[in-house]
């Protein structure tokens, strides 16, 4: 079974990196890429589309974890996989109380994106413990607490 | 004869000295009713006084009276005379008795009553400063305080208050090391307007606000310095997703360089499939150098996704900077949603046109216009600051159909059209 995959991304270089794993894959296929993700639910109303890679900020502000409200309110089947690089903690939060179903941090890895992907369409939830460690002088973001 | 004059000279003389106390006192108390403003009181203690004086005019007389001639005292003896000294005495009494109560009530009155005299006694101590005066200017009240202030800041004595107030041109004032505020209101007292003035001693809350307000500016200057390092760390990411990804596609190609190595030239599959790899990857790396004629394609391609027919009028025109162009790109991208997600169009159209003052691009969309005014929020506010930093202006009409317009070369700002709005 194919799975059709929508890709959310406003960098074209990740974005095209993301189509050309998929179209190299055998279980997902390439329903569309678009920049802005205030776009994603209008995509979602026209095509058929099974998982979406969703980056948190988007062209022109617009927000991914917004977007996957809206399309987990409308369309609750499809399953979305929030990918950013940005370590901010309180996206991790919401995107669970949104009901986001695997959040990623990105590291380009083919393999890694493929089997998140996979994972989640098999139900399962993916959750990094933690926001990617990022030194800040002579502490680093894990050391502060939230506001 | 009465029987007045029987009595011995020394009990005459006691009759007389306290009539004579009676009447002294009968004469301090109008005279302190008076002092008191209590007219109404000194106006009756004035009768025990005329009391006093026929009882002491009696005293006087009792010689004549003792040698028999009656006709040289006065009227109030002669008609007094016959009287028992029973009465007399009880006469006395009951004068000495209604004297001292007065005496009392007027004493306890002075320690009770508040008095003018009073109120301004307070006042002076008070540590604000008090002032009231007439619509004229007049003062009628003022504490040595305000007295004090007034000469300190005018360098004249507090002689009217409109002269004053007229004069306090600050909300503060600091005199002898501290900081005065000065309040003026108009008040009603007994049905007459008067003119209210306060002075506070505000140092301590106003050096509070000079330190609150110093903390504020720095705390602006820590959120503006904290902004533009969330922006740099906002960029920084998107360079480094960039990086990440060359990276990767430069380690794609030295698999495939391998791969092409070691590959059979009889699998024409094999090397079929490595050759389109190899077009991938190529494309990918030449994206940046074709960037233009790629991003056109996405956004047919991202129109036709969103079932919207895209127009070009015109080929993008080459005196655009590249920024310029990308800034067109990406209003043609919120352009296309937003002409599905809010309007229903199917037909959205970008034409160029050379002004005077500038290229001027037209996104147009054949969908369903908004109603009410055009908010510049959300992804076209964002499309807005965005092409300020490129000096260039955006509007938006509604009237027989939406419009959204980038004016190049433009950093004025201009009154909008009828039905439309600038930011």
């Amino acid at each position: 079974m194919t799975f059709n995959v929508l890709i959310v991304e406003d960098q074209d270089m990740p974005r095209e990196l993301f189509g050309i794993y998929i179209r190299q894959s055998s279980d997902f296929a390439l329903a569309g890429s678009i920049p802005n993700a205030a776009g994603a639910p209008e995509f979602c109303r026209r095509h058929p589309v099974d998982l979406i890679l969703m980056d948190v900020i988007t062209e022109l502000g617009h927000s991914g974890l917004d977007a996957a409200e809206e399309i987990k309110r409308t369309f609750p089947h499809i399953k979305i996989i929030i990918v950013t690089s940005m370590p901010e903690y309180s996206w991790l939060e919401r995107a669970r109380n949104i009901g986001v179903d695997s959040f990623w941090y990105k590291d380009g890895q083919q393999e890694t994106i493929l089997q998140v992907m996979r994972r989640t369409m098999a139900g399962e939830r993916l959750y990094p413990d933690d926001t990617p460690l990022i030194p800040l002088g002579k502490s680093s973001n894990h050391e502060f607490s939230t506001r | 004869m009465t029987g007045f004059a029987l009595f011995p000279q020394s009990i005459r003389l006691m009759a007389g000295l306290w009539s004579f106390l009676l009447m002294t006192l009968g004469l301090f108390l109008p005279v302190y009713s008076l002092y008191q403003k209590r007219f109404g009181f000194a106006a009756l203690s004035a009768l025990p006084l005329v009391i006093a004086h026929m009882l002491w005019q009696i005293c006087t007389d009792w010689q004549q009276l003792a040698a028999g001639r009656i006709a040289d005292c006065h009227a109030v003896t002669r008609w007094a005379m016959h009287l028992p000294w029973t009465v007399w005495l009880a006469v006395l009494m009951l004068l000495t008795a209604v004297l001292l109560f007065m005496l009392r009530s007027s004493i306890r009155y002075g320690q009770t009553a508040i008095t003018p005299a009073a109120i301004k006694l307070c006042a002076d101590g008070l540590p604000s400063g008090v002032c009231y005066w007439l619509e004229s200017g007049q003062v009628i009240f003022a504490n040595s305080r305000m007295n004090t202030l007034c000469a300190e800041i005018t360098h004249q004595a507090l002689m009217n208050g409109n002269t004053f107030r007229d004069a306090l041109t600050q909300d503060y004032y600091t005199v002898s090391g501290r900081v005065w505020r000065f309040v003026c209101r108009e008040v009603t007292m007994d049905g007459h307007p008067l003119q209210e003035m306060l002075a506070q001693d505000v140092t301590e809350e106003y050096a509070k606000t000079e330190a609150l307000r110093r903390d504020n500016r720095q705390l602006e200057r820590i959120n503006r310095e904290l902004q533009s390092y969330q922006a740099d760390i906002t960029e920084s990411v998107r360079r480094q997703e960039i990086l990440q990804a060359k990276v990767n596609i430069h380690d794609e190609m030295n698999r495939l360089m391998l791969t092409t190595a070691a590959a059979d030239v009889a699998g024409r599959e094999a090397m079929r499939d490595i050759l389109t790899t190899w077009q991938k990857n190529a494309v990918l790396l030449c994206m940046e150098a074709e960037q233009q004629k790629l991003e056109q394609h996405r956004l047919d391609a991202l129109a036709r996704q969103l079932n919207i027919r895209l127009t070009w009028h015109r080929p993008m025109p080459a005196a655009l900077t590249e920024a310029q162009q990308a800034l067109v790109c990406t209003a043609a991208r919120e352009a296309i949603i937003n002409a599905v997600k809010h309007a229903g169009a199917e037909n959205l159209s970008v034409a160029f046109e050379d002004t005077e003052e500038g290229i001027v691009c037209t996104f147009e969309n054949d969908g369903k216009l908004p109603q009410g005014p055009i908010r510049f929020s959300g992804g076209l506010g964002n499309l807005a600051r965005l092409a300020q930093q490129q000096h260039t202006r955006v509007t938006a009409e509604a009237d027989t159909a939406f419009r959204v317009k980038l004016h190049f070369g433009t950093g004025e700002t201009h009154h909008p059209p009828k039905g439309g709005t600038t930011i």
